[in-house]
């Protein structure tokens, strides 16, 4: 039995009145590639600031590698193995990429010249231009380099393509594949580059207002997430663990099923409805589907782990 | 390296207290054998031979005259930096994720600080000492080779200040007006209490340097060394690092 | 190689990979005893993660398409040799149930059905 890369329980974090992140219970095996995505103020952020020591939570625990984040002699531990880029990718102004390098070699052993050199060449980062004088996209750049060519077991990436053109993020999957993913390393990462998140990612993990709506395994959502399209009056819905979304606008309903749409869909019909589709549904639209404002949006997590869903009709 | 991060930080304003203190010093030590004569200057050396002794009480009382505050200058210009100071621009964000303690980064810091500045207290004093031992032919000027060291110890509370005023306001230019809002209203508000009521409370740790300026003046008896001043520097040049360090392991960025 | 992948068609991307590979080989674009670049290779080339090309090569092998050499290295197999026909037929019917249903499901005739079949055979071209 292998001990998670990350795992959290119940954790919680409140700022004042407002939580940020509720509940939240994550089990990310070694090895694992995650897409963790959510709007943006979701929490994404501070969860994963939580994981790195940079916040402490107010409720449940966090663990990475095993280690307790709050704790700093276990937290300095849990740095020395994982790579982190942060959101807002600010490194010092008056320092070139060659030097900022240099600066961050020194702290990590298991640093590798060849995987920063062959990362900065493709990424074409200036290496000896200041820091404050890169464009934004640049300055990404480097913080990505810093952290991928540290040797970490583990990386965890705040939205590290955010600002990139599609080259540079066909550069940065490419590395990430080639270098950490075929090594057995975990990936935990947030974006909204969705089509990319489904690429290489083969867990994906939805937030909402600090919530996790939804956890599943991405061939799960392919093989299995349905949607369907009905029409009818007042069709009840069954407290079905399977049901993922729920929405209506007026004529017609629209169903997010996690398994078993066919039985679903006759169930459906058995109330009087006509099923106008029942189609695989793609990263993009689950997530606009779960998230939308307007969605009377069935919390708790299904696919993967079901979890108690509310019914209504 | 988070030492060579540090100094390479503080390098240009280091060099420029550096110079700047240094060619203050050395022409405060030239100024006595200079003179204009037919619109070109000249140099003159016979004063320092003839009179030493005087010579060398006016050479350093200029020098102090200027050279008291670099202690002062030094901790809040150098000591602005530090690792407080990176919580608003962000990069705290990196130095706080790599594998070192939150002390050790503090602490660090203030290890060079403290380095450099004793270097802009040392390298102006001790070059002019040199120079006008060479003038004078003479080597015995015992307040000038230990005056860098109470310019130091006087500077050193204010570089621990500043260390936590930077760490309080989460900026460096939050730290620097903090820092000099501290010390001005802590100066006035002694004067207001010294000045009607008549009392002379001896300083909070700025004795040393007091010490050192009044003794050197002409005609003032000599003045016993203020070491309950003296303990008190040592005292908050810990202190204030330390609840620096204190209030740093507890913030969240 | 020549493949590219639908991410959001329904169909998962380990079997989208199975059947590109098993076309390649059927329309002699593969031949035998070629080699398949290495699962982390094709998957950095085709940016997805390698768990998926391991999975479809895994497959590819149980269903006799390919095999791998001990010391590494995946190649394609020479002609099923060690199926039975039964066994043949049996992973065909599927396949065969499918189109027999959907051509129903769109009111396609027999005829008509049965000549789509036998022009994707044609197009295959080749193998009697």
């Amino acid at each position: 039995m292998s001990e998670a890369a990350i795992l959290t329980e119940g954790l919680g974090k409140s700022f004042g009145a407002l939580a940020a992140v509720s509940e939240l219970n994550l089990k990310i095996q070694p090895g694992a590639v995650y897409g963790f995505l959510g709007r943006n103020g979701a929490g994404k952020t501070t969860t994963m600031r939580m994981l790195l020591g940079l916040v402490r939570p107010t409720k449940g625990s966090a663990r990475v590698l095993g280690l307790d984040p709050t704790r700093e002699t276990e937290l300095i531990r849990i740095l020395e193995r994982v790579g982190f880029v942060p959101q807002r990718k600010q490194l010092y102004g008056w320092a070139t990429p060659a030097e900022l390098v240099r600066m961050n070699k020194a702290y990590f052993p298991r640093w590798s010249d060849d995987a920063a050199a062959r990362l900065a060449q493709r990424l074409e980062i200036p290496m000896n231009t200041a820091f404050k004088k890169l464009s934004i996209g640049n300055q990404s750049k480097v913080a990505l380099l810093l952290a991928l060519a540290q040797g970490a077991e583990v990386l965890i990436l705040d939205e590290p393509t955010a600002g990139l053109d599609p080259m540079m993020v066909d550069e940065i999957l490419r590395t990430l594949i080639e270098d950490h993913i075929s090594q057995g390393r975990t990936i935990f990462v947030s974006s909204h580059h969705l089509g990319e998140v489904e690429q290489i990612c083969d867990w994906v993990g939805i937030l909402e207002g600090g919530r996790l709506l939804l956890e599943s395994r991405l061939e799960e959502i392919r093989q299995e997430f349905r949607l369907v399209i009905a029409s009818g009056e007042g069709l009840p819905v069954s407290t079905s663990t399977d049901l993922v979304s729920a929405t209506t606008d007026g004529r017609f309903q629209r169903y997010v099923v996690a398994r078993e749409a066919e039985r679903f869909a006759a169930e459906l019909r058995t109330h009087g409805a006509t099923i106008l589709e029942i189609s695989p549904v793609g990263l993009r639209e689950l997530f606009l589907h779960l998230v939308r404002k307007e969605d009377a949006c069935t919390p708790g997590n299904v696919g993967a782990k079901a979890a108690p869903v509310s019914s209504f009709s | 390296m988070y030492a060579w991060k540090c100094w390479r930080e503080s390098r240009a304003r280091f060099i420029f207290l550096l110079i700047m203190f240094t060619v203050t010093a050395l022409l405060f030590t030239l100024q006595q054998g200079l003179e204009v004569r037919d619109g070109w200057w000249y140099f003159d050396r016979s004063e320092y031979i003839r009179n030493p002794g005087p010579t060398a009480h006016v050479v350093f009382s200029m020098i102090l005259s200027v050279l008291w505050c670099s202690g002062f200058l030094s901790a809040v210009f150098l000591g602005a930096t530090a690792s407080g100071s990176e919580i608003e621009p962000g990069t705290i964000e990196y130095l706080w994720t790599r594998p070192r303690t939150r002390a050790s980064v503090t602490w660090t810091h203030w290890s060079v600080c403290a380095a450099e500045m004793v270097a802009v207290a040392v390298v102006p004093i001790y070059l002019a000492a040199v120079l006008l031992a060479t003038l004078t032919k003479h080597w015995d000027f015992p307040f000038l080779f230990f005056a860098p060291w109470m310019i130091v110890i006087v500077g050193l509370p204010v570089l621990g200040l500043t260390t936590l005023m930077t760490a309080l306001r989460r900026s460096t230019s939050g730290g620097l007006i903090y820092t000099s809002g501290v010390v001005i209203v802590y100066a006035i508000l002694r004067q207001i209490i010294i000045v009607p009521l008549h009392l002379n409370p001896p300083t909070l740790f700025a004795g040393p340097l007091v010490w050192l300026v009044n003794n050197n003046q002409f005609g003032v008896p000599p003045i016993a060394f203020p070491w309950g001043s003296l303990w008190r520097a040592v005292f908050l040049a810990a202190a204030f690092p330390l609840a620096a360090q204190y209030l740093l392991k507890r913030t969240e960025v | 190689m020549l493949l590219h992948l639908n991410p959001s068609s329904g169909v998962p991307v380990y079997l989208q990979l199975e059947a590109q590979v098993k076309q390649a080989v059927a329309a002699g674009a593969l031949r035998t005893g070629e080699a398949l670049p290495s699962t982390r290779k094709l998957a950095a080339e085709l940016r997805i993660n390698p768990n998926t090309v391991a999975r479809a090569y895994q497959d590819l092998e149980r269903d006799g398409v390919t095999r791998s050499v001990p010391g590494g290295g995946t190649y394609v197999a020479d002609g099923l040799p060690g199926l039975l026909k039964s066994e043949k037929v049996k992973r065909l019917r599927p396949h065969a149930r499918q189109l027999a249903v959907e051509g129903r499901q769109l009111r396609m005739t027999r005829e008509e059905t049965l000549k789509l079949l036998e022009e994707e055979l044609d197009k295959l071209g080749g193998q009697a």
